[in-house]
């Protein structure tokens, strides 16, 4: 499994999840080597300054804890990119809502890192909704205004899950797929073919394609 | 599976152990989540629980179309990108602001977790108690704005109280010539300097019915900002070396601590009101606040101790922002280590030695010539709750040594400091 090594010597975090997703051995994130956790009173006092409106309060946490939220949420996002903005927007979290954090009662960097964790399994969610949309759109909407069309698509081991949700579309959805993509047609000529306007055979073909998603996801077939 | 905010209901006295799978893998309402993060940070075994669950349990989602593409970009943050620090603070304070006053710094260098400056009275605090307050009213649920907090007052009540007073020092500053007091509300709003502080306040809420809670945070927060930044216009301007505000005339730096003062224990009115907890003042803000209380105890004290003679007493407050002070006739000084006694006083007033570099008086005996000596010690932040009137003498736990009755009196005396 690919690892990646945080600043300081950190030890190896999973930079990407595991093919049966991201549990099992990935190790968990750990505080940067040589850095000792915030003592009570200095937590208390960083708190403290960050409920009193102090961004210096907010450039300490950055400091000390952005390496280990990183880590937490690349291991659970397997991007880099996306576990940016989950720390991004767990630091801002604080900053906003610093009381609903108790350094009398709470564990600054293990609440820190759920809410990471959280925002993170967020993110997969958001990207798994989005993901066979973009995906299918873009294997079709390559080949509608291609000059040929690649069979790729269909050739796959699932072609005939493809094939099915294809004919399960209502009939003026399924006759655009089936114009554009098997008969290699244009929008152009998608829109010629059945007294369209071609925009009318774009929007028809965006319906489509939502729809097919949504029906290879719960066929656990999306692309 | 979602998680009903409603049937779940989690709160932050409760531990949400049987909500945590549901948490850790994103299957909760927004709200729900809400609650379950405010109670995490409030709890470490809830807390260490959901961690341990994120480490071990994997979202499930990614087996119906597997996992990303592996990241290509190594991991570090790009100085102005995404998760960097500048970033981070710039998103930070699009939504919140820092607190009013704060000087405006082109550093993005984080200070140093331990306080900059541990201690002397000469930095007015009316920001950070301002923007502290506004958190909590952030977190407050609607019925909470209707509960009773102190004096008769419910919380939006309280809140206004507090908006009603700044707005008499505002008044006061305008009319020293301040350009900052400008207010967007009309000049009549903000009361005759000279108004009394609760009729001031009977006339606020009678002209605020209509307001919602958000308007009142809302008004309040700025107004509070309007007169940090009329007091610091006052001071750069070398202005007017006093002001009367609601019939107490003193320097802005006196009345901005004042200001501080009142929103902190009013803060924590609240704050129990709404069962929630707010970190009390830093050691900078809390020096400067038991300060402005000695120097506004002494002659009183003196009033009632020199009828035996004369007399001094040396206060030593305990704790973050602590001190020693000598308390006689002549006033307050602060001993300063190496510096000696220096008179204490507001922000603009340049310090002056009038003591001795030996050392605070001790009170081991009850006179020293014919000078009645005693010494007290006692927690700061119990000694600002007393002078607060938040505290009883009973129940604050001192140490007195020397004429005990000279310490007592200082005690006793405190709460008078305390308006609604």
């Amino acid at each position: 499994m690919p690892t990646v090594h945080g600043q300081d010597g950190a030890a190896p975090v999973a930079r990407r999840p595991s093919a049966a997703g991201t549990g099992g051995g990935a190790p968990p994130p750990t505080p940067a080597a040589g850095r000792q956790p915030h003592s009570r009173r200095e937590v208390v006092e960083l708190h403290g300054r960050l409920v009193a409106g102090d961004p210096t309060a907010l450039a300490v946490v950055h400091e000390r804890y952005a390496r280990y939220l990183l880590a937490v949420a690349a291991r659970v996002t397997g991007d880099a990119d996306a576990a940016r903005d989950v720390l991004q927007e767990v630091l801002v979290a604080f900053w906003q809502h610093p009381l609903r954090f108790d350094p009398d009662r709470g564990e600054l960097r293990t609440w820190l890192a759920v809410l990471a964790h959280r925002r993170a399994v967020d993110w997969v969610r958001r990207e798994i909704a989005r993901r066979p949309t973009d995906l299918v759109a873009r294997a079709l909407a390559e080949q509608s205004d291609g000059p040929a069309a690649d069979r790729d698509f269909l050739e796959r081991e699932d072609a005939d899950a493809v094939r099915a949700a294809v004919a399960a579309l209502p009939v003026k959805l399924r006759e655009v797929v089936e114009l554009a993509y098997f008969r290699e047609l244009t929008y152009r000529e998608v829109a010629i073919r059945l007294a369209i306007p071609e925009g009318t055979a774009k929007s028809r073909m965006r319906a489509a394609l939502s729809a097919l998603a949504l029906t290879l996801t719960r066929l656990g077939a999306a692309p | 599976m979602t998680v009903d905010p409603t049937a779940a209901a989690p709160t932050p006295e409760h531990c949400v152990t049987a909500l945590l799978d549901a948490y850790v893998l994103g299957e909760c309402t927004s709200a729900a989540a809400d609650a379950i993060e405010t109670h995490l940070g409030r709890c470490v075994s809830c807390s260490v629980d959901a961690a341990q669950l994120a480490l071990t349990v994997p979202p499930p989602a990614w087996s119906t179309v597997g996992p990303p593409a592996a990241p290509t970009a190594d991991m570090d943050l790009t100085p102005g990108g995404p998760g960097s620090l500048e970033a981070v603070l710039a998103a930070a304070l699009a939504v919140r602001p820092a607190a009013p006053g704060t000087p405006a710094t082109g550093s993005t260098a984080p200070a140093q977790a331990g306080p900059a400056r541990p201690r002397g009275p000469r930095t007015p605090t009316h920001g950070s108690r301002a923007a502290a307050l506004d958190r909590l009213l952030v977190e407050l649920a609607p019925a909470h704005w209707g509960r009773l907090a102190v004096a008769g007052w419910s919380v939006r009540e309280l809140v206004l109280h507090l908006y009603a007073v700044d707005g008499l020092l505002l008044a006061a500053l305008d009319g020293a010539g301040s350009d900052a007091g400008a207010d967007s509300d009309a000049p009549g709003d903000l009361g005759r300097p000279d108004e009394d502080p609760v009729a001031r306040t009977e006339a606020v809420l009678a002209a605020t019915r209509e307001w919602s809670v958000e308007q009142v945070r809302l008004r309040w927060f700025e107004r509070a900002g309007l007169v940090c930044a009329a007091v610091a216009d006052a001071t750069r301007a070398s202005g007017p070396s006093v002001v009367t505000a609601g019939g107490w005339t003193t320097t802005p730096a006196d009345h901005l601590t004042a200001r501080a003062f009142e929103t902190w224990i009013h803060t924590r009115d609240i704050a129990a009101a709404a069962g929630l907890a707010v970190p009390d003042p830093g050691e900078g803000e809390l020096h400067t606040m038991a300060d402005l209380a000695l120097r506004l105890l002494v002659d009183p004290w003196t009033a009632a101790v020199e009828t035996a003679g004369p007399a001094a007493l040396t206060v030593t407050l305990t704790g973050p922002g602590g001190g020693t002070w000598s308390l006689d006739p002549s006033g307050v000084h602060e001993w300063q280590g190496d510096a000696g006694l220096v008179e204490s006083g507001p922000a603009e007033g340049p310090a002056r030695t009038t003591g001795p570099a030996s050392g605070p008086l001790t009170a081991s005996a009850i006179t020293v010539g014919a000078v009645t000596v005693g010494a007290v010690t006692v927690g700061i932040v119990p000694f600002c709750l007393l002078a607060g009137d938040r505290a009883t003498v009973d129940a604050v736990a001192t140490r007195m040594e020397g004429d005990e009755r000279l310490a007592v009196e200082l005690l006793t005396l405190a709460p008078s400091l305390a308006g609604p």
